[in-house]
């Protein structure tokens, strides 16, 4: 009961956040920081304050409130995730790698920890393990529209597999809600491509 | 009076009494009542503003003083009806400024605003109304009709907007209001499909002063009126009357609005044309008005009118009519592009053919056109570009047919057209792929002779692969002429292409799922030819993952070739790997096992007959060893041990002798052997040999494994204390002793070749690389290890980067034709060594020499782009040199492109290197749209379990 409450109140909460303005005031971060509650909606709060942040590019202020969630809440799988995004962001990969882990130690099936695995293997050339790591992403979470589009650019670029390619990015723009027309200009040029060859 | 008066007067009154008791109460709180109506206008109309510092009013309070005035003056004051009429505009820019804000605030008191703005209006009427009544024949009265038009306009009431209108026309004909009085009265006539007084009135617009801002206007929509009337003729008159007036500037340069009027006027005069009666009508008309600009703009609107009512031929016969009647027109090309695309898109095909044909005739390089006309340089490329796209359409249209009919009419149009592109647009023959295409219908015609000239001019530059279809089509059509060739002299012809192509494709295509067959091929022919080094050097070209029956039947050709020389040890390599390979269908295992045998049998004779006992004792003993069932094995220890015994070797006959009755223990020579070995013991009389060192066992020992042990182990104590001259002699001892002895011969030369490095002589270290790619090529696959691939790999990369070195130094400078010639041979020499290098699979290397190779391709693209220009040409020339340079280099890109993702398919297999990360950098630059893409992230993630 009390996860399932956690999750309605996380999914209003993203709702609210996606209707406000970049420049709206928000508490500050030290001070919920500081005073870390158990208290569920507290929490859900505060995470999604974290989110904004993320959101907004203010990753200092982000680090603060998931480095209190890491603390008093360690059993959760997210703030390790959003952590490792952070690292990923200022290019700190060794620790990415370690926080990602660590979330998938609190959660093995968490897609998006994949993503982003496989996301520094592809940056460093592990090209197998990235492409395990992508598809693990996608096993875990079938409408992971990002997962397939860097599977789509694996296969394309480095595994030089058109089909499996052309069958991920498809996936890719089913999934999307935004248009990607540099990504459906691509998707049209890799079919006539492999029309070519098979004619 | 009659009622509505009354409540008119009501009407008028009710609101001037609360008025004038509103104004009487201000009165006594102002001190000094406005003397003039300048006086009370300062914020308002500047012609009655005040020179006195006053400070400015609010509308409101100026509407007020103007009520108080009104109260006070006389009915003959001459002001007053200045006053009215004032007043009533203040009313409406207060109604107006209601409406605004109302606009602005999207108020929720939407339904009190609109009231109070009603209000306003019914305000202005009603004043205005009252002042014509009372002051009919007072200066100014039209600008009251026209603000009353105005006002009713406001409220919606457009009958009596229009009364007032047509009261200012009919009343006021000076009147600064009357055109556009009269427009409006048009529009309405108009608006309520009254064409005929919509056309009076527009007519008096048009021909009230000149220079009005309504007279364009007028002239469409009077073209349009006359239209609905069905005066076709009339409304054409009209409309291109307007487009007169309008004066635009050149249809070719009109953009936005300008553009979009433009192309309105015309659809209206295609429109009228096209209701106009026949097609020979329009023309009349149309001819009878020479003084009319745009004449192809019209023929060109009636023709895109019929065609959107789907009457191509009218639409295309218009155009016709165009370019017959005014030849000497600047548009004719153009009409003439756009009758092909009409019959186009109509589908006719015989006329859009037949078009084309006509345009080629009309507009090829060759034509008095070009003569005859004085056109820019721009039209000129335009149409240039057009026909060459038409000529290849054609081509390509009549090679189908070609394909589906095999009509010979359909062959010589194919071929015709063809040729006029090789004629007129050779420099992008390559681009387009045309040599290719009609070598492709040349061939489908059985012309094979023709088809080789053009398949050899797509395949190849200088010796260098560009397009690789083609080159294996100079390969499968040479093989063809030759099979087919009576006459010796020209078969000989045919044979030395289809080797020497066979060659090419087989060296820059080592793992193409073809190469194997066309090498076996071609090497084959040559064997059978008695070209045997041709032979040879084309099974070397097979790679070692071929098809293992192809491959054996090179390997056979191979060992006969080697054979035929005279060259037996090389043809004993050959049939050694071909026994230790699985059994053979091609050729009995028997056979190849008796042709080892006489190889080897062979080799003992040649060193006996020049003297070389040892050497001929080992051969002659070898065979029974090698292939002990062989027929020729017993005759070969017979002659070992003869001739051991003939040079005192006695304790070597002795052992051949044991080891012949023990092998042969019933053969017919075995009397003989015995008498022999009797002699052998009584002139022996040695001791036991001695021998220390290790260099002297090696030369001295009689046993094989331990001479071979022996050496070995001096060669590498000389090595590890740095005795480099000792060392290279031995291991140059060993690897001229011990041929047959793979692995260890192959490590031998190998460490030949490094030692050489270390005491600065390449060129005997690059010697005895190429000595050991020449003897890897006689090992069969079965007995390489991997060291031994490592060691030839390494060796060509060496080799290759040699080559590699001396081709990035040739510059391409002028003159260029002796430059690039030098150049490629450079490049053709060093992508021969690198393929070398990959073709045996080892990682390490097959990533660093693809990737050369592509560097290679892409570097001769650059120097190619960047060489020296020539000197003297001019602007036009140079850029027609660039481009000719940019299709030049445009295959050697795509060849690097094709090589650098070469390389990028290893990471398939489990490969990555720095080479494969430089191919894939390089990719980012050449292809940018593919290579640069990134992977992406999310930019939160909004789970928190």
């Amino acid at each position: 009961m009390y996860y399932t409450r956690i999750f309605f109140i996380l999914g209003l909460l993203s709702l609210a956040a996606c209707s406000q303005h970049k420049g709206q005031e928000y508490a500050e971060d030290s001070t919920y920081a500081e005073n870390f509650t158990h208290d569920p909606e507290t929490e859900i709060n505060l995470y999604q304050q974290a989110i904004m942040h993320l959101r907004d590019n203010d990753l200092d202020k982000a680090e603060i409130i998931l480095l209190a969630f890491t603390e008093h809440r360690p059993d959760l799988a997210g703030p390790w995730a959003n952590l490792g995004l952070i690292k990923i962001k200022t290019n700190d990969l060794d620790e990415a790698k370690k926080l990602l882990n660590v979330a998938l130690e609190k959660n093995p099936n968490m897609a998006q920890a994949f993503n982003l695995l496989g996301f520094i293997d592809n940056k460093r050339g592990n090209l197998q393990q990235a492409k395990q790591h992508y598809t693990q992403a996608i096993q875990h979470k079938s409408d992971y529209a990002v997962a397939h589009y860097n599977l789509a650019l694996l296969y394309d670029i480095y595994f030089q597999e058109t089909k499996k390619a052309i069958e991920h990015y498809q996936r890719y723009l089913e999934l999307i809600t935004h248009s990607d027309q540099e990504t459906i200009d691509w998707l049209n040029e890799l079919k006539s491509s492999l029309q070519r060859k098979s004619s | 009076m009659t009622a509505a008066q009354n409540d008119l007067s009501m009407a008028l009154k009710t609101p001037l009494y609360i008025l004038l008791l509103l104004l009487l109460l201000a009165a006594c709180s102002t001190p000094q009542p406005p003397r003039t109506l300048g006086d009370i206008d300062i914020t308002g109309n500047h012609q009655h503003r005040s020179i006195t510092s006053s400070a400015p009013r609010s509308n409101e309070e100026i509407r007020q003083a103007y009520a108080r005035y009104l109260s006070q003056s006389g009915k003959s004051d001459r002001s007053r009806a200045t006053a009215i009429n004032r007043l009533a505009e203040l009313e409406f820019e207060l109604g107006s400024k209601i409406a605004h804000e109302n606009d602005l605030l999207n108020s929720s008191n939407d339904e009190k605003i609109d009231i109070a703005y009603i209000n306003r209006l019914n305000k202005m009427i009603e004043l205005i109304t009252y002042s014509l009544a009372e002051y009919p024949n007072v200066q100014g009265n039209d600008k009251l009709l026209y603000n009353l038009a105005n006002a009713y306009e406001q409220k919606g009431d457009s009958k009596k907007s229009v009364a007032a209108l047509d009261e200012i026309v009919r009343e006021y004909p000076d009147s600064q209001y009357y055109i556009e009085s009269q427009f409006r009265v048009a529009e309405d006539y108009y608006s309520s499909r009254d064409y005929i007084s919509a056309e009076d009135a527009y007519t008096n617009v048009i021909f009230s002063k000149s220079g009005n801002k309504f007279i364009e206007k007028s002239l469409l929509k009077r073209g349009w009126a006359r239209f609905k009337l069905n005066y076709y003729q009339e409304a054409a008159d009209d409309f291109l009357e307007a487009v007169t007036y309008h004066s635009f500037t050149d249809p070719d340069e009109l953009k936005g609005i300008e553009k979009d009027i433009f192309d309105e006027y015309f659809r209206a005069i295609g429109l009228s044309f096209s209701y106009m009666g026949s097609l020979n009508e329009v023309y009349q008309y149309i001819d009878n008005r020479s003084e009319l600009k745009y004449i192809y703009q019209i023929y060109k609107s009636i023709s895109d009118l019929y065609f959107k009512q789907n009457r191509y031929s009218d639409s295309a016969e218009t155009l016709i009519y165009f370019t017959k009647k005014y030849p000497d027109s600047r548009h004719i090309p153009e009409s003439h592009e756009k009758i092909i695309d009409i019959w186009r898109q109509a589908g006719f095909l015989t006329k859009y053919y037949a078009s084309i044909d006509s345009f080629y005739s009309a507009y090829n390089p060759k034509s008095r056109y070009w003569a005859t006309k004085n056109v820019d340089l721009k039209k000129q490329r335009e149409i240039d570009h057009s026909l060459k796209e038409y000529t290849l359409l054609m081509a390509v249209h009549f090679h189908r047919n070609y394909q589906t009919m095999k009509k010979k009419l359909a062959f010589s149009n194919a071929e015709k057209w063809y040729q006029r592109y090789l004629t007129h647009y050779s420099q992008h023959s390559q681009k387009d792929s045309i040599h290719f295409l009609y070598a492709e219908l040349l061939s489908e015609h059985n012309s094979d002779e023709a088809a080789l000239y053009h398949y050899e001019i797509a395949a190849y530059d200088a010796g260098i692969i560009l397009d690789k279809d083609a080159a294996y089509s100079t390969i499968f059509i040479t093989s063809r002429l030759y099979l087919s060739e009576q006459q010796s002299d020209q078969k000989s012809k045919w044979l030395n292409k289809h080797i020497k192509y066979a060659t090419l494709y087989g060296q820059l295509y080592p793992h193409d799922e073809q190469s194997p067959s066309i090498v076996t091929h071609a090497a084959e022919l040559a064997f059978n030819a008695q070209m045997y080094s041709e032979a040879i050097e084309l099974t070397g070209l097979i790679s070692s993952d071929a098809d293992s029956l192809i491959s054996k039947n090179a390997r056979i050709i191979r060992g006969q070739s080697y054979m035929a020389l005279k060259q037996y040890a090389r043809a004993e390599n050959i049939y050694n790997s071909l026994l230790d390979s699985a059994s053979a269908t091609y050729i009995t295992q028997y056979q190849i096992a008796d042709k080892l045998a006489f190889s080897i049998y062979r080799q003992g004779v040649a060193e006996k007959n020049s003297g070389d006992i040892l050497h001929a004792i080992q051969h002659f003993r070898r065979i029974p060893q090698v292939v002990p069932d062989s027929s020729i094995a017993p005759a070969g220890m017979d002659e070992a041990a003869t001739l051991s015994i003939n040079n005192e070797m006695w304790e070597d006959a002795i052992k051949i002798i044991k080891e012949y009755q023990v092998r042969y223990p019933h053969h017919d020579l075995n009397q003989d052997m015995s008498k022999k070995l009797s002699l052998a013991y009584l002139r022996s009389g040695q001791d036991i040999a001695a021998a220390q060192e290790y260099e002297k066992i090696s030369k001295s020992g009689k046993d094989l494994e331990i001479k071979i042990a022996a050496l070995w182990k001096a060669a590498e104590l000389y090595e590890s204390n740095n005795e480099t001259l000792l060392a290279i002699n031995a291991y140059l001892e060993f690897a001229d002793t011990y041929p047959t002895h793979y692995s260890q011969h192959m490590e031998a030369m190998y460490r030949i070749a490094a030692l050489y490095d270390t005491i600065n002589t390449p060129d005997s270290a690059n010697l005895w690389r190429h000595r050991i790619l020449s003897v890897d090529k006689d090992i069969g696959k079965e007995r390489k290890t991997e060291r031994m691939n490592f060691i030839a790999s390494s060796s060509a990369l060496v080799l290759a980067n040699n080559e590699y070195k001396a081709y990035k130094q040739l510059k391409l400078i002028l003159p260029l034709k002796e430059s690039l010639k030098r150049k490629k041979m450079s490049l053709q020499k060093a992508v021969k060594l690198f393929g070398q290098a990959s073709v045996y699979g080892v990682a390490e290397t097959t990533t660093e020499a693809t990737h050369s190779i592509a560097e290679i391709y892409n570097a001769f693209s650059q120097a190619l782009l960047y060489s020296e220009r020539p000197l003297g040409l001019n602007d036009d020339e140079l850029e027609q040199y660039e481009i000719l340079l940019e299709d030049q280099a445009f295959p050697f890109e795509e060849k690097a492109i094709e090589f650098f993702e070469v390389n990028l398919s290893y990471i398939k297999d489990g490969f990555y290197d720095s080479w494969i990360q430089k191919s894939r950098h390089q990719l980012m630059i050449l292809f940018p749209a593919k290579y640069q893409r990134q992977a992406k992230t999310d930019t939160y993630i909004n789970v928190l379990h």
